[in-house]
């Protein structure tokens, strides 16, 4: 297959950092009132009450194609406490909420829809979107972690050579986008660029690809899509492939500002893994 | 008086004493030194094998120099060891018989100890006992069962025994047998079957769910459905599934029947037997059958 050449999109002029979303960062909410929150199929609710938080949370049927988005303004506190969830003693932090975004905590499964081959020596450039988390955060940040849940929970999965050997992550179905251009990109799912190199003699089939997510910081473009860092796999003709971190937002996204870093960061932007751990 | 005192003095520096002393500072020295060693023995196993060793490792060492200490203090004390040693022979063969079960779980232990068919934290089942395994010492493993009660099986017998790990492996497959109506369309069934897999995130995706048509039952088409999940949620996951299937069922109107059995009646007309030119009989006729 043909190198993808990578034409990353213009930059506005005057930006200076990322635009932050309209769904995630700070929110004052003073006490007595609560905020609301739809992030596709999830609907968030914080409530300031005297001394506490309190947190309720659902998951919304067929919500998976609705927009993400804070619904209205400040509203009254209301005591529904059969449905709270969460109930958490207000610090020093004052009435300052922070929403933010952030990878799986377990590696994704991304399995296109149709299998792709990677010829002898040469390289693939896809485009697979992974689910987003919601880390909710209490007081001036860093601030102090109050909730940590998937926004769509992702299926259980199992990557490895046998039931014996392998480890515990989430699957996700991906059409492994070849052009940027085409991606449908949804609020709550992040986008990964994965470029893979076939240094072997081989064709390299890819049906399966393991991604490392709890090592990728995230980023958030000037579009407001949020990408993590870019993922290089490199199958080598002897020895254990070597996955590459760029530790910097992707050139195909153009001018990013850093939303949050990895969950497990690596120290060394190189890791060492049997290639039966990666692809299949 | 000076006679008195010289007595006294006498007494009081007798070899007796001086051995005495000697072999108290030789206990407690030993006694001190053995829980050392004990403690140290089993952090350093602990590092570099798991606990489950260290735990043995360290009552080895305990046991090794306290016995090494009573001997000093009886020799302190002015005990002819050899003593010991020619009554050992006897004595040997004594605590041989008397010990062959002892014996024989030590060495089960042992076995056990090199195998490694579980660890500490490990919930096994041994025969109808299902526990999570919270220690393994020298004769025998103790189990906590989930209703939180103690069960000690003995080395010998976990040796001689099938010992099913559950947790092993991070996954585990659960297999359901469903049964349905003979009325009812198999794949549709199927379909529903993959349905509540799917909505269920933790059914995994891979290893996939199973279906297996597995025969004609006496009342029932019988089939095996399979789904994978993780370990330490099974149960959770089990009760998820089986009330999701009923529910699924229920709302498409597919029965599971329970065992049954259809009897049909015939009317059957009987000739009874009669003398020679009396009118033939029969038997007034049954009544209506009932299915």
């Amino acid at each position: 297959m043909a190198k993808q050449k990578t034409v990353p999109p213009k930059p506005p002029p005057e930006l200076q950092q990322a635009l932050p979303s309209r769904w995630w960062g700070s929110f004052e909410i003073p006490e007595g009132s609560l905020r609301r929150w739809t992030f596709g199929p999830l609907e968030l609710v914080a409530e300031r009450h005297p001394g506490e938080w309190r947190l309720r949370w659902k998951n919304r049927e067929n919500g998976a194609e609705e927009p993400t988005e804070v619904l209205g303004g400040l509203e009254k506190a209301v005591e529904v406490e059969e449905e709270t969830k969460l109930r958490v003693p207000a610090s020093r932090g004052g009435d300052l909420l922070s929403v933010l975004p952030a990878l799986a905590d377990r590696p994704v499964v991304a399995r296109p829809e149709m299998p792709l081959r990677i010829l002898a020596g040469d390289e693939l450039r896809l485009f697979v979107s992974t689910p987003l988390w919601l880390r909710v955060l209490a007081g001036e940040p860093p601030g102090e972690l109050l909730l940590d849940l998937p926004i769509e929970r992702p299926s259980d999965s199992w990557f490895g050579p046998s039931t014996r050997e392998g480890e515990l992550v989430y699957a996700t179905r991906t059409r492994a986008w070849l052009d940027l251009e085409t991606f449908e990109v949804r609020a709550h799912r992040a986008i990964t660029e994965i470029v893979v190199r076939n240094l072997d003699h081989a064709p390299l089939a890819l049906e399966r690809l393991n991604l490392p997510v709890p090592h990728l910081a995230l980023y958030c473009d000037s579009q407001g899509r949020v990408w993590s860092e870019r993922v290089r796999i490199d199958r080598a003709r002897v020895g254990p492939a070597e996955i590459h971190f760029d530790h910097q937002p992707p050139i195909s996204a153009g001018e990013c500002g850093l939303v949050a870093p990895a969950r497990q960061p690596v120290g060394d932007n190189v890791l060492r893994r049997a290639l039966s751990s990666l692809l299949r | 008086m000076n006679e008195h005192w010289q007595q006294v003095v006498t007494i009081l520096t007798a070899e007796i004493w001086t051995r005495l002393a000697r072999a108290v500072i030789a206990a407690v020295l030993g006694w001190a030194l053995a829980h050392l060693a004990s403690r140290a023995v089993q952090r350093f196993v602990a590092q570099r094998v798991d606990r489950h060793h260290s735990q043995i490792a360290g009552k080895v060492t305990s046991s090794v120099l306290l016995g090494l200490t009573l001997a000093v203090v009886l020799h302190q004390l002015g005990i002819d060891l050899s003593l010991f040693l020619g009554a050992a022979g006897l004595l040997t063969v004594a605590i041989g018989f008397a010990s062959q079960t002892a014996a024989s779980n030590l060495i089960s232990g042992l076995f056990l100890v090199g195998e490694r068919p579980f660890v500490i934290g490990n919930t096994i089942r041994v025969g109808s006992t299902t526990g999570e395994v919270v220690s393994i010492d020298l004769l025998s493993v103790k189990l906590r069962t989930a209703d939180n009660l103690l069960v000690r099986i003995s080395n010998e017998t976990l040796l001689k025994s099938e010992i099913i790990n559950l947790s092993a492996f991070p996954i585990r497959r659960l297999d359901i047998p469903i049964g349905v109506d003979y009325g009812e369309d198999v794949n549709r069934v199927r379909a529903l079957l993959m349905q509540v897999a799917d909505r269920n995130p933790q059914c995994l995706d891979e290893p996939g769910p199973g279906f297996q048509f597995t025969g004609f039952g006496d009342s029932a088409l019988t089939m095996l459905f399979s789904v994978w999940v993780a370990s330490d949620s099974y149960l959770e996951v089990r009760t998820q599934v089986l009330q999701e299937i009923k529910e699924h069922f229920d709302a498409a109107g597919i029965s599971m029947p329970f065992p049954q059995h259809t009897v049909h009646l015939a009317e059957v007309g009987k000739l009874l037997k009669s003398e020679p030119g009396a009118p033939a009989q029969t038997a007034p006729p049954p009544p209506p059958s009932s299915r």
